[in-house]
């Protein structure tokens, strides 16, 4: 039992025990660097064209190569994953509050008709086909598009699922035996809420703003292969937007089209996992999952 | 019971409107002016015209396309056209009705979409179960790596490699169209060939992005199934594992399975918009992205139109089939 509790606590604990959240974890904070630090140092604004020599392949000076229009791919990556990220939070940050609001009010009114109105409102946003309706809002404000207007516009749909998600959470906690334990028990309003409902909406909250960003990052993805992102950006879609402009593929510049796909598929693997994580570390059923698991790995290493 | 349908179906009819409403309001956005946009291609067809017989041109065509009167009006003779069938013509095509170019391309994207989904449905669903039901197993382990990454990659990432691949570096399929160029649609072998090669690789990819998503849930969903009490006392009974597997634990936990099929058989109508524009495939996302790109409103309300009944219908569908094929859920408390 003494080993069990040796390796540290909460989340140092559980980086050691989940490979997947450890790759999460550790690829996002790489990220994190490249994009937000790593790229302070660019010697020169990389989406200016014509800065380094064109379409040389990978090599020490130009570690992920250069572009037919002469950007350097590697500070290229860099500011796209930082746009990305910086959307990816807005959106999930705006998404959520939106999702929040509205899920609370049509969950905890169900009865009442302020409530059954916000449901209609969540409902009738979550039927709207998703990409038609971005596309139109992206066309239709292409020349001023930056990183927040494309996470409002986003968000502007992102709320629907995730709300009714959190409508379908409250109505079940409101019914549980031990929300009524704790309210005949005379436990204050907030003392119900902290200690009966934080506990489900805390892993879904973690959970849901990291599937929205994953979300919006791959929707502008979507949106930079139709040319409707901020195109004078440096993003993932618009990388890849110019990068299939200029045939690159089949002229073989494939570390141009490449970076692109492989940043974008760490970006969203990564979060995945920290979301996998954060959701079981936060949800105290699967927290027993965690203690066998645990068990077993004590076991093995006994052996 | 019967209170509780008509309940259900008040509200999805509201939902229906709201959400007609708010996409129409939406497309009404656009900077594009279509009528400026069609003189332009007139012009361009014969010589040029004085700033007079513009002005007049463009006053004819918005009285004719009905863009002059105030928007709540549009709105209003908009779901008048919608209650009897008629969308409007298509500015881009004009006078093509909107609904002609709808069904010329519905058949297409239904077709490449509903098979797509059911095949990617089922075989996801069965390898997800076999790889939930031997968890420890490394083929498990393995299938779970490989969809999950399918699902997580972005679709037109996933998309354009298959298209880079098969078409331009292994050229075995055909760079756009839903059937051979020049070939008169009859019912022959050679032709139904050659829709099936021109779908092929646009299916594939859905087929993978689906599969994933379906693999990865459905092999957590039999996980928890596997747990729980009665497979617990079906295996301390001694069941045979595989009847376990198929009669246990695979069918319930198909059931949450069978709304993602509903929704997902709902929005069939609304096309894949990226799969039909990076493989050039004839159908209602083509249609859709053709008409945001040229501000044909109409059009583009048309396609949603459809997309939003198909949706619509599915979600009713789940509150009426779920208490049929599920007995633990009570419907009306």
């Amino acid at each position: 039992m003494t080993r069990l509790h040796k390796g540290g606590k909460g989340l140092f604990r559980y980086l050691r025990i989940s490979k997947s959240f450890t790759y999460g974890v550790v690829t996002i904070i790489i990220l994190l660097i490249l994009g937000y630090i790593v790229s302070l140092f660019a010697p020169f604004d990389p989406t200016r064209w014509g800065k380094v020599p064109r379409d040389k392949p990978p090599c020490l000076k130009y570690p992920l190569g250069t572009t037919t229009v002469g950007q350097d791919v590697f500070w290229l990556a860099t500011y796209a994953i930082r746009n990305s990220f910086t959307l990816g939070v807005l959106t999930g940050f705006f998404s959520i509050v939106i999702a929040s609001l509205m899920g609370f009010i049509s969950g905890y009114l169900n009865e009442k008709l302020a409530g059954k109105l916000t449901n209609l409102v969540i409902d009738s946003f979550s039927v709207i086909p998703g990409l038609p309706y971005i596309m139109v809002l992206a066309f239709s404000f292409k020349e001023y598009l930056n990183m927040t207007l494309i996470a409002l516009f986003l968000s502007t749909i992102g709320w629907a699922w995730p709300s009714k998600q959190l409508r379908s959470i409250i109505l079940e906690i409101r019914e549980k035996t031990h929300v009524y334990t704790a309210r005949a028990s005379g436990f204050s309003l907030f003392n119900i809420f902290w200690s009966e409902f934080l506990p489900y909406v805390l892993s879904w909250l973690a959970t849901t703003i990291l599937n929205l960003m994953k979300w919006a990052i791959g929707m502008e993805t979507a949106l930079g292969v139709f040319g409707l992102s901020s195109m004078e950006k440096a993003t993932i879609g618009t990388t890849l937007y110019w990068a299939m402009n200029y045939q690159a593929l089949l002229r073989g510049k494939w570390w141009w089209i490449g970076t692109p796909i492989v940043t974008v598929i760490l970006i969203i693997t990564s979060l995945y996992y920290i979301s996998i994580g954060l959701g079981e570390m936060l949800n105290p059923r699967s927290r027993l999952a965690q203690l066998r698991r645990e068990r077993i790995q004590w076991l093995k290493s006994e052996m | 019971m019967g209170r509780y349908f008509l309940e259900r179906l008040i509200s999805v009819l509201f939902t229906f409107l709201i959400g007609t409403l708010i996409l129409f309001l939406i497309t009404r956005l656009s900077p594009i002016n279509p009528v400026e946009t069609m003189i332009s291609k007139l012009s361009m067809m014969s010589t040029t015209i004085s700033q007079e017989q513009f002005e007049s041109m463009k006053r004819t065509l918005m009285s004719i396309y009905g863009l002059d009167k105030p928007l709540f009006i549009q709105y209003l003779s908009f779901m008048k056209g919608l209650l009897m069938g008629d969308l409007g013509p298509s500015f881009s095509f004009f006078p093509t009705p909107v609904t002609k170019l709808i069904f010329r391309a519905m058949p297409w994207t239904v077709g490449l979409l509903t098979v797509s989904i059911v095949i990617a449905w089922l075989a996801g669903n069965l390898i997800g179960a076999i790889a939930g039901f031997f968890e420890q197993k490394r083929f498990s382990k393995f299938l779970e790596g490989f969809f999950l990454v399918l699902s997580l990659v972005p679709y037109p990432v996933l998309a354009l490699t298959l298209m880079l691949l098969f078409v331009f570096l292994i050229p075995i399929f055909p760079y756009f169209g839903g059937a051979p160029a020049g070939m008169i649609p009859q019912f022959s072998l050679q032709y139904v060939f050659g829709i099936i090669k021109h779908a092929f690789l646009p299916a594939l990819s859905l087929i993978l992005v689906y599969m994933g998503a379906s693999v990865v849930t459905m092999r957590a969903l039999t996980i928890s199934v596997k747990t729980e009490d009665f497979t617990e006392y079906a295996f301390l009974r001694g069941l045979p594992r595989n009847h376990i597997l198929w009669h246990y634990v695979f069918r319930n936990s198909l059931l949450p399975q069978v709304t993602g099929l509903t929704l997902s058989i709902g929005q069939v109508f609304g096309g894949a918009l990226i799969t039909e524009s990076i493989f050039s495939y004839p159908g209602l996302g083509q249609l859709s992205y053709y008409a945001i790109v040229n501000g044909d409103y109409n059009l583009l309300m048309g396609v949603t139109f459809f997309s939003l009944v198909g949706i619509c219908i599915a979600v009713l569908l789940l509150d009426f089939i779920y208490p049929l094929i599920d007995p633990r859920v009570r419907v009306g408390g």
